[in-house]
């Protein structure tokens, strides 16, 4: 077990050479948690002197938006031009009501279709529960597009942005093999920031989403119960 | 941010984002979306990736993406969104970094359960935490820190601008290190 002390000191004397050092070597440092530990902090601390620099330095954004608009020139007069699809996207989205319409009929057809192939599948299967099911479907379909896509690979965080809770969940739920069920019906139109990091297990998740306050989900035997 | 400056800026982006009632973002909600929010974004993306030029062309990416169709904003939430953008991006540009670029230079970890997801939060973090150097560390450990950490000299290099020996660059540095370590580690302030 090596000490504070010995650990900082050697923090410092491999930071100043950190080109000998193999990419091994260096996993196997941070895979302690007390150095990994210290790292992060450390990285912490130097962000936060940067927030306080940066205080001082304000960027030329005019200057900026010339550039940009320059470099993007023929984008943004085609913008005006047209009236592409998406602008009735960002329309329907202004609705709420009509994107609730519509989320619930594609979560309807979904679980429409799942039905079907399940009972394809098996021999003999009983009446499917009132529960949700949910199935081996890509997650990222059940989301309403104003969430950031993340892209093909899957440990990048999948970026919830102001979406309803029964929306999130689902996608949480099939992920994780487990169903969902509200006892609330309110809860289902929360909307939420949420950041859902697709390595932290279930349990984790779940405890990260009770933090908001008026978010109450429990995990039973192979479901997630909202109250 | 002052209070007078934000509910401007949200009356702002309110009025502008208004005249898109019919559901078109042309080329003057760009414009004033880019105009409004840009500091915040660049801001961000520097506590993140420390270098201008890069900082810079994450924000111009975000904008560009908005440009091309390829994600849908919702207005009344613009800045939420965009600084969400903007912190994935930073991620990514990140995670292709070597690892030892990452620990030389103490980037954020993907994994790093210091950063926090909201902004709001995270810039009060950073706040109470420069509090305590303001009050705990010496103007020389500051220096100190600043120049090894935010302008990325060598210790060498270090000594020789404040014209002290590579021995108390190293010293105060540790005192530094020490008395931010005790910062986490009283008050449970590890998330």
């Amino acid at each position: 077990m090596m000490t504070e002390d010995k650990r900082i000191e050697w923090l410092l004397e491999l930071q100043d050479h950190p080109e000998q050092l193999t990419d091994e070597q260096l996993q196997q440092i941070l895979a302690d948690d007390e150095m990994r530990q210290l790292v992060q902090q450390l990285g912490f601390a130097k962000r936060a002197f940067k927030h306080e620099a940066s205080k001082n330095d304000t960027p030329d954004v005019e200057g900026e938006w010339e550039k940009f608009a320059a470099s993007h020139a023929n984008e943004l007069v085609a913008l005006d031009e047209e009236k592409p699809k998406s602008h009735f996207l960002i329309y329907l989205f202004r609705h709420k009501i009509a994107a609730s319409f519509i989320g619930v009929l594609l979560a309807s057809g979904i679980a429409f279709a799942a039905i079907q192939v399940v009972r394809n599948i098996s021999t003999s299967k009983p009446q499917q529960p009132t529960t949700e099911q949910t199935t081996d479907i890509d997650p990222v379909t059940l989301l309403p597009a104003d969430t950031v896509h993340a892209d093909t690979n899957s440990v990048e965080p999948c970026i919830f942005n102001n979406v309803p809770l029964d929306s999130m969940l689902t996608a949480i739920a099939t992920a994780h093999g487990v169903g969902v069920e509200f006892e609330n019906e309110a809860a289902r139109q929360l909307r939420f920031h949420f950041v859902w990091k697709r390595e932290d297990s279930l349990s984790r998740v779940v405890e990260k989403l009770n933090t908001f306050e008026t978010v109450n989900i429990v995990e039973e035997d192979k479901k997630l119960v909202v109250r | 941010m002052t209070r007078k400056e934000m509910t401007n800026e949200r009356a702002q982006s309110d009025v502008r984002i208004n005249s898109a009632e019919r559901g078109e973002i042309g080329r003057s909600q760009i414009e004033s979306l880019f105009k409004i929010h840009y500091t915040q974004m660049y801001h961000l993306a520097l506590t993140l990736l420390f270098d201008e030029a890069e900082s810079k062309d994450v924000v111009s990416d975000v904008f560009a993406s908005l440009l091309s169709g390829k994600v849908v904003m919702r207005a009344d939430n613009a800045k939420a969104f965009l600084l969400a953008s903007v912190r994935h991006r930073c991620m990514n540009v990140l995670q292709h970094k070597q690892v030892q670029e990452r620990f030389a230079r103490l980037l954020t970890e993907d994994t790093d359960t210091l950063v926090s997801d909201n902004t709001v939060e995270e810039q009060m973090q950073m706040e109470e935490l420069m509090c305590y150097v303001r009050e705990n560390f010496s103007s020389l450990e500051q220096q100190i820190f600043r120049l090894r950490y935010l302008r990325e000299m060598t210790c060498q290099e270090v000594a020789e601008a404040l014209n002290v020996s590579r021995q108390t660059v190293h010293t105060h540095l540790k005192q530094s290190v020490e008395k931010i370590r005790k910062y986490f580690n009283s008050n449970s302030k590890a998330i």
